[in-house]
């Protein structure tokens, strides 16, 4: 526990901290050293994070479970689109010198003051009783911690709303500023949302690390525990959809509505680039700040806390555990949670409540037109109202249900500014009626289905409202509008009040008449990105108009709200931005001009509205002025040879020209950088390919070297190969001419040898004859038997000489030795006839029967005697050889031409060969009747008649029993058909 | 990083990752079986919340390295 001297001491010394701060920011930000950056301006928005979350929702985990995230993660989620939307209202701040969330609206909508006075009075019903609620987060950690709820009899609270009070003059209201940025305030906050990160991130690793041994332990402990508790098992569950869903949608509303919040990100935004940066450092702030709020909710249950007291849990925890510092540390955070909420709420509601209620209403009631000149002070009473008004809440409503649940109530009610601020900004066909009556009808069904039943709730109003409806009618429940009740009452305001908006803003919108003025001002606001700020038109018009007494008017207009010194620097900054410095006259349009800037300035001190109503009262311009300016935009009209539709329409067309060429441009920049990405990918390619063609090259360049070497192997090998062969063909013919030799002299071996022995035996016989002639000796009968010796012995002799004659005679015939043949034309069948009238003696030993088939006027033109001895061979080769000795044989020989080709067959039905004698039956010497006289050159003879003189070829068919078959082919005419098959047979031979 | 900035920066980017996000964060109303306990939901929405904040740093991030290039 803490004295509460001690406490509010540290307080002050912590405001005061706060104060230097924001003051060493001013400082430096009016040396024009810049300030504020993008962390600053991210940490500032987490202005969000008021003393509901901090200590709040700790409470809403312990009662509800996750459901508290859902407020977190609408921002988060909005922010995905932070850049096109908050650029769109920067840069119409800054064009508009815009104020305010009141003054934003107010200026899409043709300025109008009423809808600003509704915006400011929703705002104000939505964020007093929030402000309450800081209050009442501030006093309640004040009693734990210091265990007292008054310092020497002074409230807390009370002394916590004069110290917000004059926090808040002190930074954010101490004097008026022309463009409502404060960046000394802007540094401070950023600050605070540490110093509050900071405390709560403290509490959550003590309770989670210190009390606990980390989250595995928490969350098993709190299992255990709802296991016999059914309220916290409730925990376990994912929130009602509904719920969830309008917990997002009001955390995304709240984050760009809530007028402290639309302050800081827009109003007080000093470059477009910081959103880029904050609009991802603040998700992540809201990540950080959450992420032990659960923990902080298990630690609390688990160690016995009742859930009613969930919502101090943050500081009980510490407190329990005697942890002084960290108490300390926490109550610092909960305390700068609620002051800069307050502290940026009051300023901003502030604001608004005088230049769009206090400035309207005094121009209107003369007698307090005097009250412009303190607009300032005006301002700080403002300020001291709404705080206090805040206090007197807490004071009259205390606990009720409406307090605790006045938050997201604040959240509903900001939210009715959705159609009208995002419809304005992106829809043309909005306007001033369709955004009155849309925040009415939604303002009107929030106040029924929320407001209402909490009054009831909280005991102010009869129950038997929500039972049976207004006037008793069922359908008008408020918790169940339309007799739709599968909602919650938070999910079903929202759905309702949401519905009523946007059909009144669409309906009314649709409905009603669009001023000229206002339709150019809808297509600024929807084109603000498209279209920058047109350059000013320079007309030709004669300066010939005293500038001092217009700059008295503007300076009286402008002393109206302003300080004398002010109303000098806002004068000067208008004729540097204008042009019309150290000028002593000016021409109409120039004046014109300068009413603008002036118009503008004064807007960022009163808004708007006020603005334009105050500078419209100054009358800058006389009747002849008036009269002078029309000339002048009728003669630019008569230069440009138009009428004022025409112009306007031409403007929209030249409007609407810029933003094509500008989409046109965005998509050429698109399609370049596709293009881009295709040259690259195309380079990407082109590099691997000449890689790959390298390498291909070389596998080729290296294949091929293998290939020649293969080559020159290859020829060697057939050079080789050809050596081999002509030797292989030069041993053949060496072997087959051996092979004849040996044949011959082995056939001419024995006759010879015959003729030797018979010749020796003659010898001898006529050696000793002779001597028995000399010895006398002889008698007749030698003589006798040597003459019968002779006779027999010369037969011998005679026999085998003839023999060796017919040998040489066939061998010869072996070598074809024909050439003394001429070739002439005859008729083959009569030519087959006379071959075997020669052979009938050999034929007619067996009876055997020769029949001839072919046509008989074929003549050929071709060598007879060949042909006669090849059909004697074959025929005493059958005879010789096929036909049994008791066989009567038959012999088939056929012939035919056909294209210039003889085809004869012989056919005999003799015995026939096995595979083994036809394989040889045309080899020289092959015989199977060796031993009755076969020499075997027979058919090797036939071989070489038709192959060599014949130029034919020749075939044999046999199976042993089946007799043979001989087929052969001849040239009808031997110098004219010379056949490929029949030259290559003559060159193999 | 280049690459996957210039995925980021499309247009559509925005509006895919805030769909995705939703759908995210409905998942444990549409999901029959988990998370189905306060420990599976807490690190649910928190990782998904982490993811999205990823993606919107990347997007932020790919919007000023557009800008830059816009520049030169």
């Amino acid at each position: 526990m803490f004295l509460p001297a001690t406490l509010v001491l540290i307080l002050v010394i912590y405001v005061v901290l706060l104060f230097a701060v924001a003051r060493w920011g001013e400082i430096r930000s009016q040396r024009g050293e810049m300030v504020s950056n993008s962390w600053v301006y991210g940490l500032s928005m987490a202005v969000y994070c008021t003393s509901w979350t901090f200590y709040g929702s700790v409470g809403a985990a312990a009662n509800s479970g996750i459901q508290f995230v859902a407020t977190n993660l609408g921002p988060s989620l909005l922010l995905l689109f932070g850049w096109p939307l908050m650029r769109r209202l920067v840069r119409l701040k800054n064009r508009y010198h815009i104020t305010s969330i009141a003054d934003f609206i107010s200026t899409r909508y043709n300025k109008s003051q009423w809808l600003a006075a509704l915006v400011t009075l929703i705002a104000l019903i939505g964020v007093v009783p929030y402000i309450s609620l800081q209050l009442k987060a501030v006093v309640t950690t004040f009693e734990l911690a210091s265990g007292e709820p008054s310092i020497s009899g002074v409230n807390v609270e009370m002394v916590t709303v004069v110290l917000m009070t004059l926090f808040t003059i002190l930074l954010g209201v101490r004097h008026l500023d022309p463009t409502e940025r404060h960046q000394g305030m802007m540094l401070a906050l950023a600050a605070e949302s540490l110093v509050k990160l900071i405390a709560f991130v403290a509490a959550g690793v003590y309770v989670t690390y210190g009390m606990f041994d980390g989250f595995d332990d928490l969350f098993q402990r709190f299992s255990d525990a709802a296991e016999l508790s059914p309220e916290l098992q409730r925990l376990q569950s994912p929130p009602p959809f509904m719920k969830w869903t309008s917990l997002i949608i009001l955390g995304m509303a709240a984050i760009l509505l809530l007028p402290r919040q639309f302050h800081v990100m827009v109003v007080e935004n000093s470059d477009e680039k910081h959103i880029r940066t904050g609009q991802w450092i603040f998700p992540l702030y809201l990540l950080v700040i959450n992420l032990f709020v659960i923990p902080i909710a298990m630690g609390g249950l688990v160690s016995g806390l009742q859930p009613e007291q969930a919502d101090s849990f943050v500081i009980r925890l510490p407190l329990m555990q005697n942890q002084s510092s960290l108490t300390l540390l926490v109550f610092i955070g909960g305390f700068s949670a609620a002051t800069g909420m307050i502290m940026v709420s009051a300023m901003t509601l502030s604001t608004m409540w005088t230049n769009h209620i206090l400035l309207p209403v005094l121009e209107r009631l003369q007698h307090l037109n005097w009250l412009r000149r303190y607009l300032l002070q005006c301002r700080w009473l403002a300020v001291a109202a709404i705080i206090y008004s805040g206090y007197l809440f807490n004071l009259m409503i205390g606990d009720s249900f409406m307090l605790v649940n006045m938050g997201l109530f604040s959240f509903a009610a900001v939210l009715q500014f959705a159609p009208a601020l995002l419809g304005g900004l992106f829809w043309r066909g909005g306007n001033l009626r369709g955004a009155l009556f849309g925040i009415i009808m939604g303002f009107i069904v929030w106040s029924y289905t929320l407001l209402l039943p909490a009054f009831v709730k909280s005991g102010w109003l009869p129950t038997s409202l929500l039972d049976q409806g207004l006037f008793g009618l069922s359908v008008l429940r408020p918790e169940q509008l339309f007799g739709i009740d599968v909602m919650d009452s938070l999910s079903h305001a929202v759905f309702w009040s949401l519905l009523f908006n946007i059909l009144g803003f669409v309906l009314g919108s649709i409905a009603s008449r669009t001023s000229e003025t206002e339709q150019r001002q809808a297509q600024e606001f929807v084109d603000v990105l498209d279209v920058e700020s047109p350059p000013p038109l320079h007309l030709e018009a004669e300066a010939n108009m005293p500038l001092a007494p217009k700059l008295q008017r503007i300076a009286r207009c402008f002393l109206h709200y302003l300080s004398e010194q002010a109303t000098e620097r806002a004068i000067q900054c208008c004729l540097e931005v204008t042009g019309l410095k150290e000028r002593e006259q000016v021409s109409i349009v120039e004046l014109a001009y300068l009413r603008k800037e002036a118009e503008n300035r004064l807007a960022g001190s009163i808004g708007g509205a006020a603005a334009h109503r105050a500078v419209e009262a100054c009358s800058l311009f006389n009747e002849r002025e008036q009269r002078q300016l029309s000339h002048a935009c009728s003669s630019l009209l008569g230069q440009m040879k138009l009428t004022p539709d025409e112009l306007w329409n031409r403007v929209d067309y030249h409007q609407e020209r810029e933003r094509m060429l500008s989409e046109h441009a965005e998509r050429q920049q698109s399609m370049i950088d596709r293009l881009k990405c295709e040259v690259e990918q195309r380079e990407h390619a082109d590099a691997a390919l000449k890689t790959l063609n390298e390498e291909l090259e070389n596998r080729v360049q290296k294949r091929t070297t293998q290939l020649e070497s293969s080559n020159q192997n290859l020829g060697e090998t057939l050079e080789h190969l050809k050596e081999t062969q002509t030797q292989l063909v030069e041993a053949k013919k060496m072997a087959a001419l051996g092979g004849l030799v040996a044949g011959v002299a082995h056939e001419i071996n024995t006759p010879l040898g015959n003729c030797l022995t018979a010749a020796s035996l003659l010898h001898d016989e006529a050696a000793l004859l002779d001597r028995k002639i000399r010895s006398t000796g002889l008698t007749k009968k030698d003589l006798y038997d040597y003459n019968q010796l002779t006779h027999e012995s010369l037969q011998i002799i005679l026999n085998n000489a003839d023999r060796a004659a017919q040998l040489v005679q066939n061998f010869k015939q072996v070598a074809v030795d024909q050439g003394s043949e001429e070739k002439c034309t005859f008729s083959l069948r009569e030519y087959i006839d006379e071959v075997l009238l020669s052979l009938q003696s050999e034929l007619n030993k067996g009876q055997h029967q020769v029949r001839i088939e072919g046509h008989e006027s074929l003549r050929i033109d071709s060598f007879p005697g060949a042909f006669s001895q090849i059909l004697t061979n074959l025929i005493m080769n059958s005879l010789l050889h096929a036909f049994k000795p008791d066989q009567t044989g038959k012999i088939l020989i056929r012939f035919v031409c056909h294209d210039q080709w003889l085809h004869l067959e012989y056919r005999d039905n003799g015995r026939g060969m096995s595979d083994e004698q036809l394989a040889k039956v045309f080899d020289p010497f092959y015989t199977t009747k060796r031993n009755i006289g076969g020499i075997g050159l027979g058919a090797h003879i036939i071989y070489n008649l038709v192959t060599q003189r014949l130029q034919g070829r020749i075939r044999c068919e046999s199976c042993p029993v089946q007799g043979v078959r001989f087929l052969i082919e001849l040239p009808m005419n031997i110098e004219e058909i010379r056949s490929p098959l029949v030259r290559q047979t003559v060159v193999n031979l | 990083m280049k690459r996957l900035l210039s995925i980021f920066s499309r247009p559509e980017m925005p509006v895919l990752l805030f769909g995705s996000g939703l759908l995210l964060f409905a998942w444990p109303h549409l999901s029959k079986s988990e998370p189905n306990s306060l420990e599976e939901l807490y690190i649910f929405i928190f990782f998904c919340w982490s993811i999205l904040i990823v993606g919107i740093a990347l997007v932020s991030m790919a919007i000023t390295q557009q800008d830059r290039q816009d520049q030169e």
